[in-house]
């Protein structure tokens, strides 16, 4: 071989070889200063460890994390492992931990003691957490009842009783060999050294597997009062920015606080997640990971508590130029500031056909008629928009409409009630819309009702919810956003919600006497009996009615004070509920989703927005029409579905209009109004007083009102929607009805009436073409309006909302 | 060139003097079993791969390629997935791959042929493997360990108790460690003398992985020549002069059973000794020939299965047309209907002619004949009016003894002419009893395995013995029909398979129509937490606790009170704590022992209820425990 060409070769390996220059080595990062967290670093006994976390902060005074990056200098006293700036003690003494990047040096004060000592191991912070954070315990594990293969323990180890007992001594002590712990089936099975129908959840020589191996050597000790854990600390915490462009990492690190004081880095034992693997991924270490732009919470579990850090990550968009939009008010001003953070770019506005008919129907639920579309479209007037908004929402279709909403939740059916008395308790929730009643003066008069139901409509709430769990989790799901039923039975898996904390929210509800079986027509009284108690099943203790830390008076309705604190201006969830609730009625999904799933590990996808927009509408008395009034004006609202090249991916933060299916009632109600023309009220599915269960409405999604549950309602598409609307009864004959309508026309004009019906604008030329064509080549006249008909009920532009 | 040839050879040679056999069973199938099995068995069978049997291994699953194509490893898919490059491909899935030498055996083998060097291709991989051979236990032990294993020996003298790997042999008044059997199971759950006292057998297994059981002759532990001296032994700490040892020997060469996929938790032999029958956390229940052979297996638990039991009888039973029975018989209205009347016969004893204690029945007439040693037997005539058939079924017996017996003299005779002809000949066979976690107890055939009945008292959903109770333990009372079972809640119930079996379906079973319960005794016990273990002893039934507390409970006579609301009587040992794994007495029933968790025997005196010796029962640093 050549000897030159020899020598390329291996000049080219050595090069690629040498590691790729490191993000941080590009100017784009030059830092003007350094921090290390803690400021001082603790280590007692051997198995002491710390997270370390190196921020540096940027000309412009942006902080991100250099962890990985930054110099880390081990010494005599510890041990710095690679890249990751995690700690271990090496041996006794005081001295200096120096951090340097790019010639900036902090020194960290550093004291070791009894480095030679290995603390035994607790069970009830180390053993357990191991087993959650392995995922031993989960739901579809050993943490289900009675288990798997013989081993139970309980849910994220909520009860260390139960985890010690069958640790221990379960079954027959199957699980632990104290003479040679290698041979323990706690090890062998997650190791893999026996099949395991887990999978591999432990390995050897790794942190979490020595932990279980050192206390099991040591003898399965448990100890008998241990200090409690008083919280945990996140670090970084609050809200965070990742930018990718900068740094693709972020480490955290966390702290467990006990009774006694002592403070443990407990970094690598809790349990890190995240709410969205798409924006950001997490290791068991703590570390995240960006994958692109985006809102996302990084939740860390140490036994029972629970913290979450809401994160974005942003990422430069190439080409991206913010186009500096008009904003008309809060909505488009947070709306915009978090599209520019993200790098989209709005659409324009829709034109005034779209805008009607989308006003027309979230307000009313209805299609506007041809001659309301054609008086919009003529009106000259600035300010046509604005004064059409007002007008819709004065409407007595919008109280309707909106009550109906309520109703939903308020599960008003003709199981629970009959005909009668249902449009009795759905009146009433239409007069507070109708008369624009404050929302907290609703919900209190609804929580705190009793009496006969016949004189007092919001004790149905009661009547038709019936016993005092459904009541919690209802009022829990509505007005709190939160899913509180699995608290139930164990601590909740994933939020702060424990178990009694849902026996303490039961007990507020408890006075309330159980519903007899019912019949539709008993007019029913809702009694109260003081001072009746509540018990958590599984302790027998008695719980403390929600809030715990007011003080009731003797014989007072503990419900009062529940609902005082609920809809009180500083609560952190009623305001942010209803307002998410409304903007979700309006944009098709909320800024939190599900919407009635309010987690800190679920977070909001603009939480400034939902948090100025909630402080408002408390503010202004928590008057609904003037938060719908707000957010119906803005551009934001008023945007078009057309996307651009920087917006195209936007799905949740108000970029464009995101297309969606008209609700069951208000597909219903446009075939019926297109085809009969206007019609009266009682005859349309968006102003009942209660579902008018049809196999059509069905199909699109009508909840039957069985549970509070806004996931009741349906918005699945499925071959059944296509299927009625193509071949219904119901289709067919209006389609009938509707060719007798347009006949009236004559052949030049029947396209824009039918158009200015069906989609609130005029045909194009070509369209009208099309239309008169179609009408003067065939020999029946009245088919072929019929199939005209048919044909725009079943394009998109008809069902959907756009 | 010349020195590339040379330095191939010298490559070649070596390889080729290393061409030794591979055996599947010896090398292969080990492999598959702790490596593969777990995602590709008979419950789960990953990409449609299977490889629980010989013959499975062979069939291609999901992706149609050959698995083993015998002579070509690398177009054999098996070994193809073994070395793939990609983790994400590689098998076993989401671990690490298998060692370089264990990759070359399976090379090896497919290379020379894929042979099958075992009997049967459709037997479990597992039952292929060659028996296992044990690592010795350590000299000493840093930690006492719990212990569920325990015995006398027929001696009395003695004490045999489970170690790590190893039966270890105490004095019981010194409570000195005599001899250490090595080459066993990790754990021992049970160990078991025949009846002659010839044989010993152990079971026992390590959890999750494995059940085994060995049987070795008596001889083993009176062998001097076989011993290995304790000094001899490995240590893995130091070892001072007071260090707690002895010597031992090995049953390495002992019989060794059929591999079980999980620890066989209780053994028992027939009261023949020929046989030996077995349960274990696998939920089954088996019968050996004491060969080796496996006769039967059953899995009709649905859990774990606790404790194994053997009849004292052999029970018979056939049914006879009414005209070939006796004119002095009254048929019930099924009989009359069916023209048949039912035969039965309970035979205590080895079968020969002249048994001691037998029980005979014809149709509503039943015989019950003890016989003593220089006297006549006692006699007992029970007359049995059963009435309705099915749900409406009632029995009722009333007994005769002594005098009364002269009025149906005639009866007697009857019955006894038919023991001897009819109830000698009929196939009188035994019956298997198994107590499970599944919260019930079950009578198989000890012949065949069949099911004879199940036992559902411990699970009730109404009535005054309201609740689901997990079995541990189940004995047959001596010299009597009934059985006595016990685990959780606050009773032992005692009750007869055959009685059982016939009431099963009807008024007496039916408890949520009808408010009743089976025909069974019932001792209710005062015990605070669940019984662990059962043993019988003379005329007593001890049980040990999962709280430490040891009582006994006469079976007959004045201090068995069978009411469900009186406590028995019982004579309570005290001086345990924590979980209770065994209860024994020794052979004269002067003595009784328990021994658990914290691997700490204690002997009592039966009668006094003193206790006698206390000592841990592991060779240990010192003689007393930290």
């Amino acid at each position: 071989m050549n000897r030159n060409l020899l020598l390329t070769i291996a000049a080219t390996l050595i090069v690629c070889s040498a590691p790729l220059p490191s993000i941080a080595d590009t100017t784009k990062n030059l830092v003007t200063a350094i921090e290390v967290s803690p400021k001082s670093i603790q280590l007692t006994g051997k198995r002491a460890r710390t997270q370390l976390l190196v921020t540096g902060v940027d000309q412009d005074g942006r902080r991100f994390d250099l962890t990985r990056t930054a110099t880390i200098a081990s010494s005599d006293l510890i041990e710095v492992e690679k890249a990751s700036g995690y700690v271990r003690p090496l041996r006794d003494g005081e001295g200096e931990v120096v951090v340097s990047y790019q010639g900036h040096t902090v020194k960290v004060p550093v004291h070791v003691a009894q480095a030679e000592h290995l603390q035994p191991i607790s069970f009830r912070t180390e053993v357990l957490a191991v087993l959650t954070k392995q995922g031993c315990n989960s739901g579809s594990c050993h943490g289900k009842p009675n288990g798997r293969g013989a081993l139970e323990l309980s849910l994220n180890a909520f009860d260390p009783v139960l985890d010690q007992r069958s640790l221990v001594r379960g079954a027959f002590v199957r699980f632990t060999e104290p003479l040679v712990p290698e041979q323990s089936l706690l090890l062998k099975k997650p190791t893999l050294r026996i099949p395991h129908g887990g999978g591999k959840r432990l390995r050897k020589n790794e942190q979490p597997y020595e932990i279980l191996r050192q206390w099991i050597e040591e003898g399965c000790h448990v100890e008998t009062d241990p200090p409690k854990l008083v919280g945990i600390d996140v670090e970084p915490a609050g809200e965070q920015l990742l930018r990718l462009s900068q740094t693709k990492t972020q480490q955290f690190r966390v702290v467990a606080r006990y009774s006694d004081g002592n403070a443990r880095d407990v970094t690598r034992i809790a349990t890190w997640t995240v709410s969205h693997e798409d924006v950001a991924k997490v290791n068991a270490n703590g570390l995240v990971s960006g994958q692109r732009r985006g809102q996302v919470a990084v939740s860390v579990r140490f036994l029972e508590d629970v913290e979450s850090v809401n994160l974005t990550v942003v990422e430069e968009v190439p080409g991206y130029q913010w186009s500096n939009p008009p904003a008309a008010n809060l909505v488009d001003r947070l709306v915009h500031e978090k599209l520019k953070q993200l790098q989209y770019l709005p659409s324009d506005s829709c034109d005034d056909s779209v805008f009607i008919r989308r006003i027309s129907l979230d307000i009313r639920g209805l299609l506007p008629t041809s001659a309301e579309a054609k008086t919009f479209l003529d009106d000259r007037s600035k300010d046509k928009r604005s004064k059409l908004i007002d007008k819709y929402l004065g409407s007595p279709e919008h109280a309707a409409y909106w009550s109906l909403k309520l109703a939903d939740l308020l599960r008003i059916n003709r199981e629970n009630l009959s005909a009668e008395k249902a449009t009795a308790f759905s009146s009433w929730v239409r007069s507070t819309v109708e008369t624009n009643a404050p929302y907290d003066q609703f919900v209190r008069d609804l929580l705190v009702s009793k009496g006969k139901t016949s004189q007092n409509q919001p004790a149905n709430f009661y009547r038709v919810i019936g016993e005092t769990k459904m009541v919690a989790e209802t009022v829990a799901q509505v007005f709190m956003g939160s899913r509180i039923m699995c608290a139930q039975c164990h601590n909740h898996p994933y939020e702060k919600w424990t178990q009694d904390n849902y026996y303490q929210i039961a007990a507020a509800f408890h006075e309330v006497d159980p519903v007899p079986q019912k019949k539709q027509n008993d007019d029913l009284e809702i009694k109260l009996t003081m001072g009746r108690t509540m018990a958590n099943p599984r302790t027998g203790i008695v719980q403390k009615p929600w809030p715990t830390d007011v003080q009731r008076s003797d014989g007072e309705d503990r419900r009062i004070a529940f609902s005082n604190w609920l809809t009180s201006a500083k609560n952190p969830y009623f305001a942010r509920v209803a307002v998410n609730r409304i903007w979700a009625n309006l944009f098709g999904h909320g800024l939190v989703e599900p919407i009635d799933d309010f987690r800190s590990s679920n977070p909001a996808v603009n939480n400034k927005l939902l948090n100025e927009l909630a402080a408002e509408f408390a503010k202004s008395g928590f008057d609904r029409r003037h938060l719908l009034r707000l957010i119906l004006n803005s551009h934001t609202y008023q945007r078009s579905d057309k996307t651009n090249e920087f917006n195209a991916t936007d799905e949740s933060l108000g970029s464009h209009t995101i297309v969606r299916l008209l609700s069951a009632e208000q597909i219903q109600d446009a075939v019926q109004m297109l085809c009969n023309g206007p019609t009266d009220l009682k005859d349309l599915m968006t102003q009942q007083s209660y579902p008018h269960l049809t196999s059509f409405l069905k199909a699109f999604g009508q909840p039957e009102r069985k549970t509070a549950c806004a996931c009741e309602r349906r918005d699945e598409v499925s071959l059944d929607q296509a299927l009625q609307m193509m071949n219904s009864r119901l289709v067919r004959d209006r389609v009938s009805i509707g060719a007798r309508r347009f006949a009236k026309e004559a052949d030049e004009t029947v396209a824009e009436a039918i158009y200015l019906a069906a989609y609130s604008r005029r045909p194009t030329d070509r369209e009208k073409k099309t239309v008169l064509d179609f009408i003067t080549s065939s020999d029946d006249r009245n088919r072929a309006i019929e199939d005209i008909i048919w044909s725009i009920l079943n394009t998109n532009e008809f069902i959907f909302q756009h | 060139m010349k020195q590339i040839t040379t330095f191939i050879a010298l490559l070649i040679i070596p390889a080729l003097a290393c061409a030794e056999d591979v055996s599947f069973r010896r090398d292969v199938a080990g492999i598959l079993a702790t490596r593969c099995l777990g995602c590709h068995n008979n419950r789960k069978s990953e990409g449609r791969y299977a490889l629980h049997t010989f013959e499975l291994l062979l069939k291609a699953g999901e992706s149609e390629e050959a698995p083993v194509i015998a002579g070509k490893p690398d177009e054999s898919y098996l070994l193809q997935k073994l070395i793939e490059a990609d983790a994400d491909l590689r098998m076993p899935a989401e671990d690490d791959p298998l060692d370089a030498e264990q990759i070359t055996l399976i090379r090896k083998w497919i290379e020379q042929g894929a042979k099958f060097d075992g009997v049967d291709q459709t037997i479990p991989l597992t039952q292929l493997l060659p028996p296992r051979v044990h690592p010795d236990p350590p000299r000493v032990y840093r930690t006492a360990i719990p212990i569920f294993a325990m015995e006398f020996t027929p001696d009395g003298k003695s004490l045999l108790t489970g170690g790590w790997h190893e039966l270890l042999i105490w004095d019981v008044e010194t409570g000195e460690l005599q001899l250490r059997v090595t080459g066993l199971p990790q754990r021992i759950y049970r160990v078991a003398y025949s009846p002659d006292g010839k044989l010993l057998m152990v079971c026992g297994g390590a959890p999750g992985e494995y059940g085994e059981i060995r049987l070795f002759s008596t001889a083993l532990l009176t062998d001097i020549s076989l011993r290995t001296p304790a000094s001899q032994q490995v240590a893995s700490q130091q070892v001072s002069a007071e260090s707690v040892s002895a010597e031992s020997v090995s049953a390495r060469d002992a019989t060794v059973f059929p591999t079980w996929d999980d620890v066989v938790l209780d053994c028992k032999f027939s009261p023949d000794g020929k046989r030996l029958v077995a349960c274990g956390a696998d939920n089954s229940v088996r019968a050996f020939d004491i060969s080796g052979s496996q006769l039967w297996q059953t899995k009709q638990h649905v859990e774990w299965v606790t404790a194994i039991a053997v009849t004292d009888y052999r029970f018979g039973e056939a049914r006879t047309p009414n005209d070939k029975g006796s004119k002095l018989l009254t048929f019930s209205e099924h009989e009359k209907k069916s023209g048949e009347h039912i035969r039965q016969v309970w035979d205590f004893g080895d079968g020969k002619i002249g048994s001691q204690h037998f029980i005979v029945r014809a149709s509503n007439w039943e015989l019950e004949s003890r016989s003593q040693q220089d006297a006549d037997p006692v006699l007992t005539m029970t007359r049995i009016t059963e009435t309705g058939i099915g749900k409406t079924r009632q029995v009722k017996r009333e007994e005769f003894r002594g005098e009364q017996i002269k009025q149906h003299q005639e009866i007697l005779n009857y019955l006894q002419q038919l023991y001897e002809s009819w109830g000698q000949e009929i196939e009188a066979d035994r019956l298997v009893l198994s107590a499970s976690r599944d919260r019930t107890a079950k009578a198989f055939w000890l012949r065949d395995g069949k099911l004879f009945t199940t036992y559902k008292g411990h699970r009730r959903e109404y009535g005054r013995l309201k609740g689901m109770f997990r079995l541990y333990g189940i004995e047959a009372e001596p010299n009597s029909r009934r059985v006595w079972s016990g685990g959780e809640g606050q009773h032992f119930h005692g009750w007869n398979p055959i009685t059982v079996r016939d009431e099963d379906g009807t008024a007496a079973d039916m408890e949520q129509r009808f408010s009743k319960s089976y025909s069974i005794d019932l001792v209710r016990h005062e015990f605070a937490a669940p019984v662990f273990s059962l043993t019988r002893g003379g005329d007593n039934l001890f049980a040990a606790t999962e709280n430490g507390e040891v009582r006994g409970y006469q079976f007959t006579g004045e201090g068995a009170v069978l009411d469900i609301n009186k406590a028995g009587t019982a004579k309570v040992f005290a001086g345990q704590s924590d979980n209770l794994f065994a209860v024994r007495t020794s052979p004269n029933n002067e003595r009784v022992a328990a021994v658990g968790y914290r691997g700490e025997v204690v002997i009592w005196d039966t009668k006094s209820g003193e206790m006698v010796k206390r000592f841990v029962a592991a060779p240990t640093i010192s003689a007393t425990l930290p």
